[in-house]
């Protein structure tokens, strides 16, 4: 398909989509990396703070608008359901972009794309007429459906029936506990669990890799149809996109026929090795076949000259189109010992105090590298909540979990089913309830929890409570009381202490009501008043802060120690090492984050005078605490 | 990309259907109400047509009781170009042990709810892919895709061509290549046009009721309100200053103002010829939009065509678009007329008969390969006729063929109350013809009864006419031993046993999946041997010899002096009636006028029943019905009419 944008193209959208936005904050406009962005088709590497979600969605509708057939496609492969609905609710807002959502185009995750193009079609030619593919109900299925003896097994090995599976890789059957095939019992009772979900249409996510692949080589002109079906293909968060994912992307669209863009941050690619898979290298350890777009607009040039030493990919200093303040903040490094850790976060909000007398600034974080197994951001703020260093903090009372009241932001009953699983697991800590399949017995995981409930055939009646709760309107007092005993029979809890009884207690709404926020247990309050939310950096991974204080912390050896002559740009030579790679890519998102001030915490140990000479060559201020 | 398979689950006189389809031609055949246009509608409520023919589910397309109604259409031979529109709804069919092909499943469930919507009860319908129509919902666009062009039967071509809002003499001409939207001839249209646009707003006559309607509406309206009425064709802005909607919506403004007419000088033309110049544009209109999936669905197209003028249009089709190797695309013509069943191949005819459907291609039929060849030459108008029939009898002489339906009328059981079609196909090919109505093993057997008339045409020793020169006329050879009945000659038994010929000639010769078999009487097939020689020979020696003798002397004169022996007697009248050779036919149609004379008044039916050859009787009995003891009793339903209708004449 010949599909052209053109500098006149580009300069018409600006003009219509900027007429339409009353907030001149919010107009748009392109510099002529991304004019030549939006025009071609090479690959992207987009700073932080560059807008790539504005650009793919500038460049959508583009496209859209001069979009000439009906049968023929825009494909555009994002890495989570998060950010396609970060481009939906950026095309929605143009009359054009809705029809992006619809046939012949697709927008979605390389899973959904595989399932709906690929798999789903040869499922169903082979006559499953009705398929699932959900993880979940397949672990329920087969853990329902294999003999006790097998499951006793698998127990015995440590091993899970959930990895009872095709292999995505090569098609073969994977038995837990079986790296080669036996005469046993169990093997063969594996073996017929597995072929009974298969012909029951029950399929786990990564199984579909496997039956598009198969599809793709059994039927010769499927390629050339995809080919044809979808001329241009955008590839978002190229990243993240795992090795096998990007050998089946380019397997079907890295030819002459197809438009094939793909736009990420390898420097930002700390989800790398996710679930055990390798991540890709055409884009990630591919620096020089990408083009750059080197200018953000989340921070100024004093924050981009002082972290580009941090980019494995070497981006350099990245120019900005942030507003300049007349007053530069004062980028501070604090060196501490290990007496005076805990007074960062106060002298940190002293900074703050110092730097935005007027308070306007609302999202001030402090970030670390690792989150429990030894991390150390508690050892920053003892009030860190290590086991709850996960995303969403969790409440102090399971009731306002389940009446909703709290984390209502999230819509999904996933999230919602997790965060009840670990208030559970909750509870059994603070009953000191352990799992004693295990000497010494320590406390219950949320897997664990799941697995113990499993085998002691108490999950469905567990499953049975949750639902309730998450399904049906709160409970009333007495009802709560009774669910309350239910699940502290079916989870084991012997002794109700005073503390379970008070987190598990029912409180009555007062009229008074907290506004509906979702509230963060870590959050830190300094004593000027300052608030300052402390969270590991695989969280705040595409947000922009007011100001982002980065914690040193420790995996195997101290994360700025390593990098520091990277930091200092005392070392010129490209990043390499794996540990080394993946601590880089860490600490430069979280160095990315502030359009404001940023500051970093270092043991005074770790840096070398000749490290803190070039550093404050570099306008870094350092301070020691 | 064409349609391969259609199977139809409760849809109107459909119980349960699964029927295969051609990817060139496909002519529906059949008699009234056997399922012609269902089929079709059938392709059209499932894949829309382009045609401005509104598509829509009725209660009336529901089998009987039922709720719901499936329709599933399979499609083959997609190329990648055409699977692009629909890679998620594809069908991987294995064809082999780890190779596949894309096909496509189209599938219509149409539900009768209980929610009544202006009286009617509501009925909701879901388009579906895949095999067990288990696939994703097939979106509009895609439908629009596969949409067929459709000819509805009866049609008012005259109106489909005059102008109008989506004529389609005006999507003809905006899809056409001259009319590119950056070229020249499109900037003419509309600049000529523009340009007597204004030249009209200025004409005095014009301007002057502009006026006087203006002010009339000033009277009647509020002062404050402005207007600036206008009389115009097409606005008055400049071709430059039209942005792109503009131009296209005055493009399209002059097109609907233009009609086609066959001639300027003489408007009005007979519904043929406008018949057949609309269905010149719908081709051009297929051909224009070639890039897609190219379905044609013409219903009667005999409708205001002269029988010459059919078989042009079946041949322009067939030859231009439909050919059986590599057709350019697919079409569906349903049809009443023998014409042009007669003009297209024997394997593109599909029968259709009390809601079953029979395809005559190969593997479908009893059929060799050698017997399409030759079929396919001697395949014409008479021999047509058979598809329409509700039975069939096949004749090897025009004696039959004049005779047997007057004996059949005479005896009450007049062939065209019984939807009999007579065909007359000569001697040789009598067993091919016969074989078309065969099934392949899978298929069901065709409602239709089958009796094929043949000659045992062995010859009696006193025909000889070295050994009895007073009445034989034949003369024994070596190679012709064989047709001789079994006697002494010279000392050597020669001859043919007639049960051994009889069983012979009963015998066919029938294409199997895989292998061929000789079978006899198979499904509804029955051949009848006469008991003698020849038809003729067999009248002659029932009882209608004085009758013959007659028409060929003249007169009964000198019938005394012929032999007394009642085989030497009737072989010397046979052999009147050979000698006359051409005037047989002649003879044939003299003995239908006395033997009407003689036996049609009331109560007569035995006494011919009496005098005509059992094997005809046989026949008679089977392409109708069956006699009773006494046909002279039999109770008239309807009576015998008073001209007998044979097969058009060839």
């Amino acid at each position: 398909m010949n599909i052209e944008i053109t500098d006149a193209d580009i300069d018409q959208f600006l003009v219509s989509y900027n007429s339409n936005e009353e907030d001149a904050g919010k107009h748009l406009q392109f510099d002529e990396a991304r004019y030549e962005i939006l025009k071609g088709w090479a690959d992207v590497q987009a700073c932080p703070g560059s807008g790539k979600t504005t650009l793919i969605a500038a460049k959508l509708m583009l496209l859209a608008k001069k979009w000439p057939s009906k049968t023929q496609g825009i494909c555009v492969i994002t890495h989570t359901n998060v950010a396609c609905g970060e481009i939906r609710e950026k095309l929605l807002r143009v009359a054009i972009g809705s029809s992006l959502f619809e046939y012949p185009h697709f927008i979605g995750t390389i899973q959904e794309f595989v399932n709906k193009f690929l798999a789903l079609p040869l499922l169903r030619s082979d006559g499953l007429s009705s398929i699932r593919v959900d993880d979940e109900i397949c672990e329920k299925f087969m853990f329902n459906s294999a003999r006790q003896g097998t499951l006793n097994y698998l127990e015995r090995k440590r091993e899970s029936i959930a990895n009872l599976k095709i292999n995505h890789s090569d098609g073969e059957f994977n038995f837990p506990a079986f790296p080669t095939p036996s005469e046993s019992d169990s093997y063969k009772d594996l073996a017929r669990v597995l072929n009974k979900r298969i012909t029951q249409g029950l399929f786990l996510y990564s199984e579909m890799y496997h039956f598009g692949k198969v599809c793709l080589s059994q039927n010769p002109d499927l390629l050339n149809s995809i080919r044809l079906r979808f001329p241009v293909v955008l590839v978002d968060e190229m990243q993240d996109t795992q090795q096998f994912q990007d050998d089946l992307i380019r397997r079907m669209f890295s030819c002459e026929e197809v438009h094939l863009q793909r736009l990420g941050d390898p420097d930002q690619a700390i989800f790398e090795g996710m679930g055990g898979e390798s991540a890709n290298e055409t884009f990630n350890s591919n620096p020089d076949g990408l083009e750059v777009i080197r200018s953000t607009h989340r921070y100024g040039g004093d924050i981009a000259s002082k972290i580009q030493g941090l980019s494995v990919s070497q981006i350099g200093e990245v120019d900005s189109f942030a507003v300049v303040n007349n007053e530069p903040f004062r980028h501070t490094i604090f060196t501490f010992s290990e007496n005076s850790k805990e007074n960062l976060l106060e002298r940190f909000s002293l900074l703050i105090a110092e730097s935005d007398p007027e308070q306007k600034w609302k999202c001030i974080k402090s970030v670390g590298g690792v989150e429990g197994n030894g991390g150390y951001i508690s050892q920053y703020w003892s009030g860190y909540n290590r086991k709850n260093s996960v995303k969403r903090p969790r409440p102090e009372k399971l009731i306002s979990l389940v009446r909703r009241e709290w984390g209502i932001l999230d819509t999904h009953s996933s999230a919602q089913y997790s965060l009840l699983i670990q208030a559970i697991v909750d509870a059994l800590r603070i009953s000191n309830t352990k799992d004693l399949r295990v000497d010494p017995p320590i406390f219950f995981s949320a897997t664990a929890l799941i697995s113990w409930l499993k085998v002691n055939q108490k999950i469905f009646e567990f499953r049975k409570l949750i639902t309730n709760w998450l399904l049906l309107p709160a409970p009333r007092r007495a009802e709560w009381e009774n669910q309350i005993d239910r699940l502290c029979t079916l989870v084991g809890i012997e002794d109700r202490t005073e503390d379970l009884n008070e987190y598990l207690c029912y409180d009555a709404l007062g009229g008074d009501e907290e506004p509906l926020r979702s509230p963060s247990t870590n959050l830190f309050e300094a004593r000027n008043g300052r608030e300052i939310e402390v969270a590991t950096i695989h969280s705040v991974k595409g947000e922009t802060h007011d100001a982002t204080l980065i914690l040193e912390t420790r995996f195997h050896q101290f994360d700025l120690q390593v990098l520091a002559n990277h930091l200092s740009l005392q070392d010129g030579e490209a990043i390499a090492g794996a540990r080394k790679l993946a601590f880089a890519r860490r600490l430069y998102v979280a160095a990315s984050r502030a359009r404001y001030l940023l500051c970093i915490a270092i043991h005074e140990d770790h840096l070398s005078d000749i490290q803190r000479v070039a550093l404050e060559q570099n306008g870094w201020e350092i301070q020691g605490v | 990309m064409y349609i391969a398979e259609l199977k139809i689950e409760n849809f109107r006189l459909f119980r349960n259907i699964s029927v295969k389809f051609n990817k060139g031609l496909n002519l529906l055949v059949g008699e009234n109400n056997s399922g012609k246009t269902a089929l079709i509608d059938a392709i059209r409520i499932t894949l829309d047509t382009n045609s401005s023919e509104w598509t829509r589910i009725f209660d009336f397309d529901f089998h009987e009781n039922f709720d719901s109604f499936h329709i599933q259409i399979k499609f083959d031979g997609i190329t990648p170009d055409q699977a692009q529109a629909f890679v998620e709804h594809l069908t991987h069919e294995e064809i082999s042990d780890g190779v596949r092909k894309s096909v496509l499943y189209v599938n219509l469930v149409a539900q009768r709810t209980d929610t009544l919507r202006r009286g009617n009860r509501l009925i909701r319908t879901e388009f579906k892919s895949g095999k067990n129509a288990s696939g994703i919902q097939i979106d509009r666009n895609i439908r629009d895709y596969l949409s067929a062009t459709y000819l509805k039967p009866l049609r008012d071509a005259e109106a489909e061509l005059s102008a109008g809002r989506g004529s389609r003499l005006s999507q003809i001409l905006s899809s056409s290549k001259a009319f590119k939207r950056d070229g020249d001839q499109f900037k003419n249209l509309l600049e000529g046009l523009i340009a007597a646009s204004k030249d009209a707003e200025g004409n005095k006559g014009i301007e002057e009721n502009r006026e006087i309607i203006s002010t009339h509406f000033r009277n009647i309206t509020f002062a404050e309100d402005k207007f600036e009425l206008a009389i115009q064709l097409l606005g008055s802005k400049d071709f430059g200053d039209l942005n792109k909607v503009e131009k296209e919506r005055a493009f399209m403004d002059i097109l609907q103002r233009l009609s086609l007419t066959l001639d300027e000088s003489k408007p009005f033309q007979g519904l043929g010829y406008n018949n057949a110049l609309f269905m010149a544009t719908e081709l051009i209109l297929l051909e224009q939009e070639q890039s897609e999936f190219p379905l044609l669905l013409i219903e009667e197209p005999e409708a205001h065509l002269h029988p010459q003028l059919q078989m042009k249009l079946l041949k322009f089709i067939r030859d231009e678009y439909s050919a059986q190797e590599d057709p350019k695309l697919q079409t569906f013509l349903s049809t009443h007329s023998p014409n042009l069943a007669s003009k297209a191949p024997l394997e593109s005819i599909i029968l259709l008969k009390g809601g079953q459907i029979f395809p005559m291609r190969k593997g479908e039929t009893g059929l060799n390969k050698d017997d399409y060849v030759f079929l396919e030459k001697f395949l014409d108008v008479t021999k047509a006729n058979l598809f329409f029939a509700k039975a069939v009898l096949i004749v090897e002489g025009d004696a039959e063929n004049v005779l047997l339906p007057t004996i059949a009328a005479l005896l009450g059981r007049p062939f065209e109350d019984y939807g009999v079609s007579v065909v007359n196909v000569g001697s040789t090919a009598n067993m091919r013809y016969v074989k078309v109505f065969l099934r392949n093993e899978k298929s069901p057997e065709l409602p239709i009864k089958v009796a094929s008339v043949r000659d045992l045409d062995l010859w009696p020793h006193q025909a000889n006419e070295d050994t009895f020169p007073n009445v034989g006329f034949k003369r024994l050879k070596d190679r012709n031993h064989h047709y001789w009945l079994p006697h002494e000659h010279e000392g050597e038994r020669i001859g043919t046993d007639p049960q051994h010929k009889k069983a012979s000639l009963q015998k066919l010769a029938v294409k199997r999946t895989g292998y061929d078999e000789i079978v006899t009487s198979p499904q509804n097939i029955r051949v009848f041997v006469s008991e003698e020689w020849t038809f003729e020979y067999c009248l002659i020696r029932c009882g209608l010899a004085t009758e013959i003798y007659k028409i060929i002397t003249g007169s009964s004169d000198g019938y005394e002096d012929l032999p007394n022996d009642e085989v030497e007697r009737a072989i010397a009248i046979y052999g009147m009636v050979e000698e006359k050779a051409s005037g047989k036919t002649d003879v044939a149609y003299r003995l239908s006028e006395i033997i009407t004379g003689a036996y049609k008044p009331l109560g007569n039916r035995e006494a011919l029943r009496a005098i005509i050859p059992d094997y005809i009787l046989d026949a008679i009995e089977y392409v109708t019905k069956p006699f009773s003891e006494n046909l002279d009793a039999e109770i008239e339903v309807v009576d015998a009419r008073d001209e007998v209708v044979a097969a058009a004449p060839e």
